[in-house]
Protein backbone atom coordinates (compact mmCIF):
# COMPACT_ATOMS: atom_id res chain seq x y z
CA UNK A 1 0.00 0.00 0.00
CA UNK A 2 2.96 2.21 0.90
CA UNK A 3 4.53 1.45 -2.04
CA UNK A 4 1.92 2.14 -4.11
CA UNK A 5 1.31 5.92 -2.49
CA UNK A 6 5.21 6.54 -3.12
CA UNK A 7 5.19 5.43 -6.58
CA UNK A 8 1.95 7.64 -7.40
CA UNK A 9 3.76 9.94 -5.43
CA UNK A 10 7.16 9.89 -7.67
CA UNK A 11 4.78 9.76 -10.94
CA UNK A 12 3.14 12.49 -9.61
CA UNK A 13 6.49 14.75 -9.35
CA UNK A 14 7.67 13.19 -12.64
CA UNK A 15 4.71 14.59 -14.47
CA UNK A 16 4.72 17.99 -12.78
CA UNK A 17 7.93 18.37 -13.43
CA UNK A 18 7.62 17.78 -17.14
CA UNK A 19 4.85 20.21 -17.42
CA UNK A 20 6.90 22.98 -15.78
CA UNK A 21 9.57 22.34 -18.23
CA UNK A 22 7.35 22.87 -20.96
CA UNK A 23 5.88 26.27 -19.28
CA UNK A 24 9.81 27.00 -19.57
CA UNK A 25 11.07 26.14 -22.46
CA UNK A 26 7.59 27.54 -24.14
CA UNK A 27 7.84 31.28 -22.32
CA UNK A 28 11.68 30.73 -23.28
CA UNK A 29 11.26 30.59 -27.14
CA UNK A 30 8.40 32.82 -27.58
CA UNK A 31 10.53 35.58 -25.68
CA UNK A 32 13.57 34.42 -28.20
CA UNK A 33 11.29 34.06 -31.41
CA UNK A 34 9.81 37.19 -30.89
CA UNK A 35 13.05 39.19 -30.37
CA UNK A 36 14.45 37.81 -33.38
CA UNK A 37 11.42 38.30 -34.94
CA UNK A 38 11.06 41.85 -34.18
CA UNK A 39 14.90 42.81 -34.18
CA UNK A 40 16.43 40.43 -36.68
CA UNK A 41 12.95 39.70 -39.06
CA UNK A 42 13.94 36.06 -38.83
CA UNK A 43 12.91 32.89 -37.25
CA UNK A 44 15.57 30.97 -34.92
CA UNK A 45 15.41 27.10 -35.68
CA UNK A 46 17.32 24.83 -33.40
CA UNK A 47 16.64 21.42 -34.26
CA UNK A 48 16.87 19.86 -31.03
CA UNK A 49 14.46 22.09 -29.36
CA UNK A 50 11.95 21.29 -31.58
CA UNK A 51 11.11 18.18 -29.48
CA UNK A 52 9.87 20.55 -26.66
CA UNK A 53 8.34 23.06 -29.09
CA UNK A 54 4.34 22.76 -29.92
CA UNK A 55 4.24 19.96 -32.31
CA UNK A 56 1.87 17.06 -33.43
CA UNK A 57 3.03 15.14 -30.30
CA UNK A 58 3.00 17.70 -28.11
CA UNK A 59 0.03 20.06 -29.27
CA UNK A 60 -2.77 18.29 -27.68
CA UNK A 61 -1.07 18.45 -23.69
CA UNK A 62 -0.27 22.31 -24.80
CA UNK A 63 -3.57 22.91 -25.64
CA UNK A 64 -5.70 20.97 -23.13
CA UNK A 65 -3.84 22.32 -20.31
CA UNK A 66 -3.54 26.00 -21.58
CA UNK A 67 0.38 26.33 -21.69
CA UNK A 68 0.23 27.32 -25.71
CA UNK A 69 1.22 30.83 -24.87
CA UNK A 70 3.98 33.05 -23.66
CA UNK A 71 4.30 35.96 -21.24
CA UNK A 72 5.27 38.88 -22.63
CA UNK A 73 2.63 40.49 -22.28
CA UNK A 74 3.29 44.54 -24.14
CA UNK A 75 6.48 42.95 -23.85
CA UNK A 76 8.82 43.74 -27.13
CA UNK A 77 7.57 46.53 -29.53
CA UNK A 78 4.69 47.30 -27.39
CA UNK A 79 1.28 47.74 -29.72
CA UNK A 80 -0.79 50.45 -29.45
CA UNK A 81 -4.64 50.88 -28.87
CA UNK A 82 -6.10 49.64 -32.18
CA UNK A 83 -9.56 49.52 -32.81
CA UNK A 84 -12.52 49.16 -35.74
CA UNK A 85 -15.02 51.81 -37.31
CA UNK A 86 -17.39 51.16 -39.24
CA UNK A 87 -19.29 54.27 -41.09
CA UNK A 88 -22.58 53.62 -43.03
CA UNK A 89 -23.88 55.54 -45.96
CA UNK A 90 -27.37 55.78 -47.92
CA UNK A 91 -27.69 55.26 -51.91
CA UNK A 92 -26.59 58.73 -52.20
CA UNK A 93 -23.42 58.41 -49.81
CA UNK A 94 -24.37 60.50 -46.97
CA UNK A 95 -23.42 59.26 -43.59
CA UNK A 96 -25.66 57.73 -41.91
CA UNK A 97 -24.48 56.30 -38.90
CA UNK A 98 -20.90 55.68 -37.67
CA UNK A 99 -19.53 53.25 -34.60
CA UNK A 100 -16.83 51.59 -33.27
CA UNK A 101 -18.99 48.59 -30.79
CA UNK A 102 -20.77 46.67 -33.75
CA UNK A 103 -23.71 46.12 -31.38
CA UNK A 104 -21.27 44.98 -28.48
CA UNK A 105 -23.00 46.67 -24.67
CA UNK A 106 -21.17 45.02 -22.13
CA UNK A 107 -17.29 45.93 -20.93
CA UNK A 108 -15.82 42.48 -21.14
CA UNK A 109 -17.17 42.00 -24.84
CA UNK A 110 -15.49 45.76 -25.70
CA UNK A 111 -12.14 44.76 -24.00
CA UNK A 112 -12.04 41.33 -26.57
CA UNK A 113 -13.21 44.18 -29.64
CA UNK A 114 -10.08 45.55 -29.05
CA UNK A 115 -8.04 42.06 -28.59
CA UNK A 116 -9.86 41.22 -32.60
CA UNK A 117 -8.76 44.66 -34.05
CA UNK A 118 -5.15 43.64 -32.72
CA UNK A 119 -5.38 40.33 -34.46
CA UNK A 120 -6.46 41.94 -37.32
CA UNK A 121 -3.67 44.00 -37.30
CA UNK A 122 -0.97 41.71 -37.03
CA UNK A 123 -2.58 39.63 -39.72
CA UNK A 124 -2.50 42.67 -41.97
CA UNK A 125 1.40 43.22 -40.75
CA UNK A 126 2.18 39.87 -41.02
CA UNK A 127 0.43 39.55 -45.03
CA UNK A 128 2.14 42.80 -45.50
CA UNK A 129 5.44 41.10 -45.13
CA UNK A 130 4.58 38.14 -46.99
CA UNK A 131 4.06 40.23 -50.13
CA UNK A 132 6.95 42.47 -50.01
CA UNK A 133 9.28 39.29 -49.99
CA UNK A 134 11.56 39.86 -53.34
CA UNK A 135 10.39 36.57 -54.99
CA UNK A 136 7.46 34.31 -53.84
CA UNK A 137 6.82 30.26 -54.99
CA UNK A 138 4.30 28.89 -55.79
CA UNK A 139 3.45 27.92 -52.06
CA UNK A 140 3.89 31.65 -51.01
CA UNK A 141 2.23 32.89 -53.17
CA UNK A 142 -1.26 30.71 -52.42
CA UNK A 143 -0.76 31.47 -48.77
CA UNK A 144 -0.90 35.05 -50.04
CA UNK A 145 -3.73 35.31 -51.87
CA UNK A 146 -5.54 32.97 -48.92
CA UNK A 147 -4.44 35.13 -46.50
CA UNK A 148 -5.92 38.28 -48.32
CA UNK A 149 -8.82 36.82 -49.16
CA UNK A 150 -9.42 35.95 -45.24
CA UNK A 151 -8.87 39.47 -44.42
CA UNK A 152 -11.14 40.64 -46.73
CA UNK A 153 -13.74 37.94 -45.44
CA UNK A 154 -12.99 39.15 -41.87
CA UNK A 155 -13.65 43.02 -42.58
CA UNK A 156 -16.46 42.40 -44.55
CA UNK A 157 -18.49 40.35 -42.47
CA UNK A 158 -17.22 42.73 -39.65
CA UNK A 159 -19.65 45.30 -40.59
CA UNK A 160 -22.61 43.49 -42.22
CA UNK A 161 -25.03 42.87 -39.19
CA UNK A 162 -24.38 46.48 -37.76
CA UNK A 163 -25.15 48.21 -41.13
CA UNK A 164 -28.05 45.67 -41.72
CA UNK A 165 -29.42 47.14 -39.07
CA UNK A 166 -29.26 50.89 -39.56
CA UNK A 167 -32.38 51.66 -42.01
CA UNK A 168 -31.47 52.95 -45.25
CA UNK A 169 -28.29 51.70 -45.34
CA UNK A 170 -26.59 50.69 -48.77
CA UNK A 171 -23.04 50.93 -47.72
CA UNK A 172 -20.42 50.92 -45.40
CA UNK A 173 -17.05 51.67 -44.91
CA UNK A 174 -14.63 49.27 -42.14
CA UNK A 175 -11.67 51.20 -40.88
CA UNK A 176 -9.13 50.04 -38.63
CA UNK A 177 -7.56 52.31 -36.33
CA UNK A 178 -4.36 52.59 -34.41
CA UNK A 179 -2.94 55.08 -32.60
CA UNK A 180 0.57 56.82 -32.52
CA UNK A 181 2.66 59.28 -30.40
CA UNK A 182 2.27 62.70 -32.20
CA UNK A 183 5.18 64.11 -30.91
CA UNK A 184 7.72 64.26 -27.70
CA UNK A 185 4.78 66.07 -25.76
CA UNK A 186 3.32 62.81 -26.21
CA UNK A 187 0.09 63.98 -27.97
CA UNK A 188 -1.47 61.13 -29.79
CA UNK A 189 -2.64 60.93 -33.35
CA UNK A 190 -4.50 58.11 -34.82
CA UNK A 191 -3.40 56.50 -38.24
CA UNK A 192 -5.67 54.12 -40.49
CA UNK A 193 -4.31 51.16 -40.80
CA UNK A 194 -6.78 49.77 -43.56
CA UNK A 195 -10.02 50.90 -44.80
CA UNK A 196 -12.41 49.14 -47.20
CA UNK A 197 -16.02 50.49 -48.13
CA UNK A 198 -18.44 47.26 -49.11
CA UNK A 199 -21.84 47.75 -50.69
CA UNK A 200 -24.50 45.84 -48.34
CA UNK A 201 -26.06 44.20 -50.82
CA UNK A 202 -22.79 42.28 -52.29
CA UNK A 203 -22.33 40.69 -49.11
CA UNK A 204 -22.22 36.64 -49.78
CA UNK B 1 12.06 21.31 -6.89
CA UNK B 2 11.09 19.70 -3.64
CA UNK B 3 7.31 18.78 -3.58
CA UNK B 4 7.07 18.02 -0.35
CA UNK B 5 4.05 18.61 1.67
CA UNK B 6 4.17 21.76 4.16
CA UNK B 7 1.17 21.89 5.58
CA UNK B 8 -0.79 24.65 3.48
CA UNK B 9 -1.97 21.91 0.83
CA UNK B 10 -5.42 22.17 2.21
CA UNK B 11 -5.96 25.77 2.72
CA UNK B 12 -4.42 26.25 -0.79
CA UNK B 13 -6.52 23.51 -2.65
CA UNK B 14 -9.58 25.15 -1.61
CA UNK B 15 -9.15 28.62 -1.78
CA UNK B 16 -7.93 27.68 -5.61
CA UNK B 17 -11.09 25.30 -6.54
CA UNK B 18 -13.66 28.06 -4.71
CA UNK B 19 -12.01 31.30 -6.65
CA UNK B 20 -11.54 29.51 -10.05
CA UNK B 21 -14.99 28.69 -10.57
CA UNK B 22 -16.20 31.60 -8.90
CA UNK B 23 -13.97 34.34 -11.00
CA UNK B 24 -15.16 31.73 -14.32
CA UNK B 25 -18.91 32.22 -13.31
CA UNK B 26 -18.22 36.22 -13.14
CA UNK B 27 -16.52 36.92 -16.10
CA UNK B 28 -19.29 34.39 -17.84
CA UNK B 29 -22.07 36.78 -16.36
CA UNK B 30 -20.88 39.71 -17.23
CA UNK B 31 -20.41 38.69 -21.29
CA UNK B 32 -23.89 37.23 -21.20
CA UNK B 33 -25.60 40.53 -22.75
CA UNK B 34 -22.68 39.98 -26.08
CA UNK B 35 -22.24 36.16 -26.18
CA UNK B 36 -24.62 35.91 -28.89
CA UNK B 37 -22.58 38.33 -30.79
CA UNK B 38 -19.54 36.30 -30.64
CA UNK B 39 -20.58 32.59 -29.71
CA UNK B 40 -23.72 31.04 -31.52
CA UNK B 41 -24.89 29.44 -35.10
CA UNK B 42 -25.84 32.54 -37.36
CA UNK B 43 -25.98 35.91 -35.04
CA UNK B 44 -22.13 36.44 -34.58
CA UNK B 45 -20.09 39.47 -35.54
CA UNK B 46 -17.77 37.18 -38.11
CA UNK B 47 -19.46 34.06 -39.08
CA UNK B 48 -18.21 31.31 -35.99
CA UNK B 49 -15.90 29.20 -38.61
CA UNK B 50 -13.96 31.87 -40.05
CA UNK B 51 -13.27 32.95 -36.23
CA UNK B 52 -11.85 30.10 -35.46
CA UNK B 53 -10.47 29.16 -39.48
CA UNK B 54 -7.01 30.81 -38.30
CA UNK B 55 -6.40 29.71 -34.95
CA UNK B 56 -4.47 26.46 -33.58
CA UNK B 57 -7.51 24.99 -32.66
CA UNK B 58 -8.83 24.62 -36.01
CA UNK B 59 -7.95 20.77 -36.48
CA UNK B 60 -9.91 20.38 -33.61
CA UNK B 61 -12.88 22.23 -33.80
CA UNK B 62 -13.57 22.15 -37.47
CA UNK B 63 -14.42 18.23 -37.34
CA UNK B 64 -15.87 18.92 -34.04
CA UNK B 65 -18.72 21.41 -35.84
CA UNK B 66 -18.80 18.91 -38.66
CA UNK B 67 -19.54 16.26 -36.52
CA UNK B 68 -22.01 18.20 -34.99
CA UNK B 69 -24.03 19.47 -38.39
CA UNK B 70 -23.88 16.06 -39.70
CA UNK B 71 -26.34 15.03 -37.32
CA UNK B 72 -28.39 18.38 -36.51
CA UNK B 73 -27.21 18.69 -33.55
CA UNK B 74 -25.50 22.93 -34.53
CA UNK B 75 -28.50 24.42 -32.74
CA UNK B 76 -28.73 21.99 -29.52
CA UNK B 77 -25.02 22.33 -28.78
CA UNK B 78 -25.46 26.88 -29.30
CA UNK B 79 -28.52 26.48 -27.17
CA UNK B 80 -26.71 24.18 -24.23
CA UNK B 81 -23.18 24.72 -24.24
CA UNK B 82 -23.45 28.32 -22.30
CA UNK B 83 -25.74 26.65 -19.59
CA UNK B 84 -24.02 23.41 -19.14
CA UNK B 85 -20.38 25.51 -19.00
CA UNK B 86 -22.03 27.63 -16.11
CA UNK B 87 -23.60 24.10 -14.25
CA UNK B 88 -20.38 22.26 -14.45
CA UNK B 89 -18.90 25.56 -12.88
CA UNK B 90 -21.37 25.15 -9.98
CA UNK B 91 -20.51 21.35 -9.39
CA UNK B 92 -17.00 22.78 -9.15
CA UNK B 93 -17.36 25.24 -6.73
CA UNK B 94 -19.02 23.30 -4.40
CA UNK B 95 -17.49 20.39 -4.89
CA UNK B 96 -19.74 17.97 -6.41
CA UNK B 97 -18.10 14.99 -8.87
CA UNK B 98 -15.10 17.58 -8.83
CA UNK B 99 -12.83 16.25 -10.97
CA UNK B 100 -15.85 15.42 -13.79
CA UNK B 101 -17.12 19.06 -13.10
CA UNK B 102 -13.77 20.04 -13.47
CA UNK B 103 -12.96 18.04 -16.87
CA UNK B 104 -16.39 19.46 -18.38
CA UNK B 105 -15.88 22.97 -17.33
CA UNK B 106 -12.16 22.62 -19.28
CA UNK B 107 -13.42 20.83 -22.27
CA UNK B 108 -16.36 23.53 -22.46
CA UNK B 109 -14.09 26.25 -22.26
CA UNK B 110 -11.77 25.53 -24.96
CA UNK B 111 -14.73 24.55 -27.16
CA UNK B 112 -16.44 28.05 -26.41
CA UNK B 113 -13.67 30.53 -26.01
CA UNK B 114 -12.08 29.17 -29.06
CA UNK B 115 -14.75 29.43 -31.46
CA UNK B 116 -13.96 33.08 -30.91
CA UNK B 117 -9.80 32.69 -30.57
CA UNK B 118 -9.14 35.90 -32.25
CA UNK B 119 -11.42 37.96 -29.30
CA UNK B 120 -9.48 36.20 -26.92
CA UNK B 121 -7.22 37.60 -24.63
CA UNK B 122 -4.45 36.72 -21.52
CA UNK B 123 -7.76 35.97 -19.20
CA UNK B 124 -8.70 32.99 -21.23
CA UNK B 125 -5.27 30.93 -21.32
CA UNK B 126 -5.43 31.59 -17.50
CA UNK B 127 -8.52 30.20 -17.18
CA UNK B 128 -8.08 27.31 -18.85
CA UNK B 129 -4.68 26.36 -17.26
CA UNK B 130 -6.55 27.33 -13.92
CA UNK B 131 -9.39 24.84 -15.19
CA UNK B 132 -6.68 22.06 -16.14
CA UNK B 133 -5.29 22.51 -12.43
CA UNK B 134 -8.50 21.95 -10.93
CA UNK B 135 -8.36 18.84 -13.39
CA UNK B 136 -5.40 17.52 -11.80
CA UNK B 137 -4.97 18.52 -8.48
CA UNK B 138 -7.30 16.93 -5.81
CA UNK B 139 -9.54 19.97 -5.14
CA UNK B 140 -12.65 18.29 -4.16
CA UNK B 141 -10.47 16.66 -1.59
CA UNK B 142 -11.42 19.60 0.71
CA UNK B 143 -14.63 21.83 2.00
CA UNK B 144 -16.89 19.42 -1.01
CA UNK B 145 -19.75 17.67 -1.30
CA UNK B 146 -18.12 14.96 -2.71
CA UNK B 147 -16.13 14.54 0.82
CA UNK B 148 -19.43 14.81 2.23
CA UNK B 149 -21.47 12.19 0.27
CA UNK B 150 -18.83 9.82 -0.62
CA UNK B 151 -16.67 10.06 2.74
CA UNK B 152 -14.09 9.24 1.22
CA UNK B 153 -10.48 9.62 3.42
CA UNK B 154 -8.76 13.10 1.96
CA UNK B 155 -5.09 12.54 1.04
CA UNK B 156 -2.72 15.04 -0.40
CA UNK B 157 0.86 13.52 -0.38
CA UNK B 158 1.83 16.45 -2.75
CA UNK B 159 2.35 20.22 -2.61
CA UNK B 160 0.76 20.98 -5.15
CA UNK B 161 1.21 24.88 -4.33
CA UNK B 162 4.38 24.17 -5.59
CA UNK B 163 3.63 24.08 -9.17
CA UNK B 164 1.32 27.13 -8.96
CA UNK B 165 4.45 28.68 -7.55
CA UNK B 166 7.12 27.79 -10.43
CA UNK B 167 4.64 28.61 -12.73
CA UNK B 168 3.69 31.97 -11.58
CA UNK B 169 7.58 32.64 -11.31
CA UNK B 170 8.21 31.58 -14.64
CA UNK B 171 5.32 33.73 -16.00
CA UNK B 172 6.81 36.78 -14.03
CA UNK B 173 10.60 36.36 -15.06
CA UNK B 174 9.94 35.82 -18.34
CA UNK B 175 7.68 38.78 -18.96
CA UNK B 176 9.95 40.81 -17.07
CA UNK B 177 13.02 39.88 -19.92
CA UNK B 178 10.70 40.44 -22.39
CA UNK B 179 10.08 44.25 -21.54
CA UNK B 180 13.86 44.79 -20.30
CA UNK B 181 14.55 43.38 -23.80
CA UNK B 182 12.72 46.53 -25.37
CA UNK B 183 13.94 49.54 -24.91
CA UNK B 184 10.75 51.57 -24.56
CA UNK B 185 10.27 50.11 -21.01
CA UNK B 186 13.43 51.63 -19.89
CA UNK B 187 12.65 55.45 -21.70
CA UNK B 188 8.88 55.67 -21.27
CA UNK B 189 7.72 54.89 -24.13
CA UNK B 190 6.37 51.18 -24.16
CA UNK B 191 3.78 52.30 -20.92
CA UNK B 192 2.86 54.99 -23.00
CA UNK B 193 2.13 52.99 -26.07
CA UNK B 194 0.12 50.59 -24.00
CA UNK B 195 -1.89 52.89 -21.87
CA UNK B 196 -2.46 55.61 -24.59
CA UNK B 197 -6.37 55.46 -25.68
CA UNK B 198 -9.32 57.32 -27.29
CA UNK B 199 -11.21 56.19 -24.33
CA UNK B 200 -9.42 58.00 -21.65
CA UNK B 201 -6.38 59.84 -20.81
CA UNK B 202 -4.37 58.02 -18.03
CA UNK B 203 -1.51 58.09 -20.76
CA UNK B 204 -1.24 61.82 -20.23
CA UNK B 205 1.08 61.96 -17.54
CA UNK B 206 4.74 63.52 -17.25
CA UNK B 207 7.71 61.40 -18.79
CA UNK B 208 9.51 60.93 -15.75
CA UNK B 209 6.21 59.34 -14.28
CA UNK B 210 5.89 57.00 -17.33
CA UNK B 211 10.21 56.22 -16.89
CA UNK B 212 9.32 55.38 -13.37
CA UNK B 213 7.04 52.85 -13.83
CA UNK B 214 8.11 51.09 -16.75
CA UNK B 215 11.47 50.60 -15.46
CA UNK B 216 9.28 49.70 -12.06
CA UNK B 217 7.47 47.31 -13.99
CA UNK B 218 10.49 45.55 -15.75
CA UNK B 219 12.11 45.52 -12.53
CA UNK B 220 9.27 43.85 -10.29
CA UNK B 221 8.65 40.91 -13.00
CA UNK B 222 11.97 40.16 -13.09
CA UNK B 223 12.81 39.99 -9.42
CA UNK B 224 9.57 37.75 -8.72
CA UNK B 225 11.36 34.78 -8.64
CA UNK B 226 14.18 35.98 -6.62
CA UNK B 227 12.31 37.96 -4.11
CA UNK B 228 9.03 35.84 -3.73
CA UNK B 229 10.57 32.92 -2.26
CA UNK B 230 12.37 35.16 0.86
CA UNK B 231 10.37 35.19 3.51
CA UNK B 232 11.21 39.25 3.96
CA UNK B 233 10.88 40.24 1.02
CA UNK B 234 7.94 37.89 -0.07
CA UNK B 235 5.14 40.54 1.12
CA UNK B 236 6.80 43.27 -0.29
CA UNK B 237 6.76 42.21 -3.68
CA UNK B 238 3.36 40.48 -3.41
CA UNK B 239 1.75 43.91 -2.64
CA UNK B 240 3.59 45.56 -5.19
CA UNK B 241 2.95 43.45 -8.13
CA UNK B 242 -1.14 43.10 -6.35
CA UNK B 243 -1.10 47.11 -7.18
CA UNK B 244 0.22 46.75 -11.07
CA UNK B 245 -2.26 44.28 -11.51
CA UNK B 246 -5.01 46.57 -9.83
CA UNK B 247 -3.77 49.45 -11.83
CA UNK B 248 -3.82 47.45 -15.48
CA UNK B 249 -7.69 46.75 -14.10
CA UNK B 250 -8.06 50.37 -14.05
CA UNK B 251 -6.17 51.96 -16.69
CA UNK B 252 -6.47 49.18 -19.83
CA UNK B 253 -10.30 47.52 -18.76
CA UNK B 254 -8.64 43.78 -18.30
CA UNK B 255 -10.58 43.47 -15.28
CA UNK B 256 -10.91 39.28 -15.74
CA UNK B 257 -7.01 39.19 -16.71
CA UNK B 258 -6.04 41.13 -13.52
CA UNK B 259 -8.80 39.38 -10.97
CA UNK B 260 -7.44 35.84 -11.95
CA UNK B 261 -3.56 37.42 -11.74
CA UNK B 262 -4.46 38.17 -7.83
CA UNK B 263 -6.06 35.00 -7.23
CA UNK B 264 -2.97 32.79 -8.63
CA UNK B 265 -0.56 35.15 -6.41
CA UNK B 266 -2.13 35.01 -3.41
CA UNK B 267 -3.26 31.02 -4.34
CA UNK B 268 0.71 30.61 -5.00
CA UNK B 269 2.21 32.64 -2.41
CA UNK B 270 -0.21 34.60 0.07
CA UNK B 271 -1.24 33.93 3.41
CA UNK B 272 -3.87 31.41 3.12
CA UNK B 273 -4.14 30.89 7.24
CA UNK B 274 -6.79 33.53 7.39
CA UNK B 275 -8.75 31.35 5.10
CA UNK B 276 -8.90 28.51 7.20
CA UNK B 277 -9.15 27.65 11.24
CA UNK B 278 -12.48 29.30 11.66
CA UNK B 279 -13.69 30.35 8.60
CA UNK B 280 -14.43 27.49 6.80
CA UNK B 281 -15.33 23.91 8.11
CA UNK B 282 -13.17 20.57 7.49
CA UNK B 283 -15.89 18.30 6.32
CA UNK B 284 -14.28 15.79 8.10
CA UNK B 285 -14.70 17.35 11.36
CA UNK B 286 -18.32 17.55 10.58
Amino acid sequence: MNMNITMKKKILILLFSVHLLLIFFQAFWTTVDMYFDIHYNKKIDIPILNVFRQNNFTEPYYLISGINTGYGFYGIKTATEKYLRCTCYDSSDKILNQDRYFNLKTSNGISRLESFASYLANYISATQRLSELESLNANQLKALNYRKDYMNKLFKWQGKEFAKSIPGCTSYKIELITIVPKNETQNKTRIICYSRKFLLSTIV
Amino acid sequence: MKFEKDGSEKKFLIFFRLMVSIIALIEIASLAGDLSLLFSDNSTIVPQDLMYLQSGYFKYLYPFYQFLDSYNLTNYFYSYAIFLYILSLLFLLVGLFTRYSAFIALILQLIIFKSFSPFNYGYDFFLTMSLFYCLVFPVGNYYSLDKKIFKGKAKTNLRYRKVLQIHLSTVYFFSGIAKGLDSGWWNGDSLWRALASVDNSFYHMPSFILVIIGVGTVLIEFSYPFLVYKKVTRKYILTSIIIMHLSIAVMLDLYAFSTIMIMWNIAAFGNLDSFSQKKYIDVKTV
